[in-house]
């Protein structure tokens, strides 16, 4: 048996297996054997066929059996120690001339590359402290939500809500009469009612209005009576207030403002620590875009797209989708999951350290069911029923200690919440334009 | 020419004496003389040598059957065999045929 090697690519090698019948024999007769108990032919007790009758009527299909058998055999136990293939192997042709063996298997090697110094890396972290003004704001929109419509007889105002009837006008000025709309309630807070908005400012109940309305070439002019208005009353901001919204839970205004603020804070601190994440991502695949990835971890990873694709469809694919065209435009995506797979695999190295503790665990479970609002106990009960997912969260929780001492070794740049939009935006635009 | 030789015949008991006595079964039609499936034989296989044929009649077998009108009885066709010697050194090989 000889396996001979050759570099297709960096990553890329096509092995040649061969072999001679008389490596082979040995194999066949154990293989032989073992048929002669199971053949079952009229005209012979079972187990006492002659061997050279079974070699006659059925050698071939047994021989064949026998020699993927045996590749498979080598492929374990001689090529994954040696070459550690990554992938899915290819096995390209298999010729049998009934002396020589000759298998080509195509498989591809991890690249060797250099993770870049972590710490010289510059990530770009949104850093926001919540101000007193988001906190006001969002004590409006709280106190709004529990608003009550009452009517007034003050005259319209921004946020007011008007009930009107509305007659269409014909190109003299008269009032169309039959087409007449009544008792119609609009909130003029809404962006699509602006024109009346702008005619309605300021007027009182029993007032009339001209409004026109112009939808692309055609206008309309609509005579529009005020029949009422509505005005928001804002429950006064105190601990009874405070105590409606909450259900008792925070009993004064200045423990409301606080919640609020963390909540807020909360909020910015986890989108801006996953967008830290991506970033991180990004720029090491950036760096490391040299990598070569070899064809058959390419496929592999194509072939994820593609299942992953297909699940969203759930099985129904369009009638004209071209399975090829389809992995040939995803080719540069699974590229670059294939580079950030092996990333992750080195950084995984470098900070072997990471331990998990079962507070890790007890941790990411709550955080889990507090996404879901579920019961921890439920989710403890999910993970606890399957191995697999267990060992998901395994790495998620890993991966995510991972990033936390990244995060700590790579050098941050706080932009301002402001600052950060304008420098996405601006590298949006340059995106587009090239 | 009326067709003579049926089928060859493989059981673990023919096998043993193929091998031991050089002695090769066929199963032939019940009206086969010992000329013809000389004949037949030498047609098929042109380089062997027969030294002997020995035909044997296996009469059929009762069958029956119960059935909800009572028994059916019926026979299993009786069948002619043929135990064809020849020459030492000499071989048919039943399977490249097939």
């Amino acid at each position: 048996m000889k396996i001979s090697v050759e570099d297709k690519t960096k990553v890329d090698k096509i092995l040649t297996i061969s072999a001679t019948r008389e490596e082979l024999e040995p194999r066949f007769e154990k293989a032989y054997r073992t048929y002669r108990k199971k053949i079952n032919m009229p005209g012979f007790r079972p187990g006492q066929m002659p061997l050279t009758i079974i070699k006659k009527r059925f050698g071939k299909d047994i021989e064949s059996e026998e020699i993927n058998n045996y590749v498979q055999e080598i492929f374990r136990d001689e090529v994954v120690p040696k070459y550690s293939p990554i992938g899915e192997p290819k096995f390209d042709e298999l010729k049998w001339d009934d002396k020589n063996l000759e298998v080509k298997i195509e498989i591809g090697v991890r690249p060797e590359f250099e993770l870049t110094d972590i710490s010289k890396l510059t990530i770009d972290k949104m850093v926001h402290d919540v101000t007193d003004k988001e906190v006001d704001e969002e004590l409006e929109h709280s106190r709004e939500r529990a608003g009550t419509w009452k009517e007034s007889e003050e005259p319209v105002q921004e946020k007011s809500k008007v009930t009107i009837d509305a007659v269409p006008l014909d190109e003299k000025g008269n009032p169309k009469e039959e087409e007449k709309d009544t008792d119609k309630s609009i909130d003029l807070s809404d962006e699509q009612f602006a024109p009346f908005k702008e005619a309605l400012l300021g007027k009182k109940k029993g007032d009339e209005a001209d409004v026109e309305l112009a939808e692309g070439d055609d206008k309309e002019v609509f005579r529009v009576t005020v029949k009422s208005v509505q005005s928001l009353e804002l429950p006064e901001l105190n601990d009874e207030f405070v105590k409606k919204v909450t259900n008792e839970e925070i009993t004064s205004v200045e423990d409301f403002r606080s919640h609020i603020k963390s909540q807020i804070q909360n909020y910015f601190d986890q989108v801006s620590g996953d967008i830290a994440k991506q970033e991180v991502m990004d720029e090491l695949i950036k760096v490391h875009d040299d990598i070569d990835v070899p064809d058959r971890v390419l496929a592999r990873f194509q072939q994820a797209f593609l299942d992953r694709m297909k699940q969203q469809q759930q099985g129904e694919v369009p009638e004209d989708f071209n399975e090829e065209e389809y992995l040939e435009s995803i080719k540069e995506d699974a590229a670059k999951e294939a580079r950030w797979a092996f990333i992750l695999d080195e950084l995984e190295k470098k900070y072997d350290d990471v331990e998990i503790t079962p507070e890790d665990v007890d941790a990411k479970l709550a955080g889990e069911a507090a996404r879901y609002g579920m019961p921890v106990e439920m989710i403890k009960n999910f993970y606890a029923q399957s191995n697999d997912q267990l060992e998901n969260l395994r790495k998620n929780i890993r991966a995510d200690k991972v990033f936390e001492k990244i995060l700590n070794d790579v050098q941050v740049k706080e932009l301002s919440k402001e600052e950060y939009q304008e420098k996405k935006k601006k590298e949006r635009n340059e995106k587009g334009d090239s | 020419m009326k067709r003579v030789l049926i089928k060859p015949l493989i059981t673990e008991k023919l096998t043993g004496i193929q091998e031991k006595e050089n002695k090769y079964a066929f199963e032939v039609v019940k009206t086969a003389t010992k000329p013809q499936i000389k004949a037949a034989i030498e047609e098929l296989y042109p380089e062997v040598t027969i030294t002997r044929i020995n035909t044997m009649i296996n009469p059929g077998k009762p069958k029956g059957r119960h059935t909800r009108r009572g028994f059916i009885s019926g026979r299993t066709p009786a069948t002619k065999k043929a135990i064809i010697s020849i020459k030492e050194g000499q071989e048919i090989d039943f399977f490249t045929e097939i």
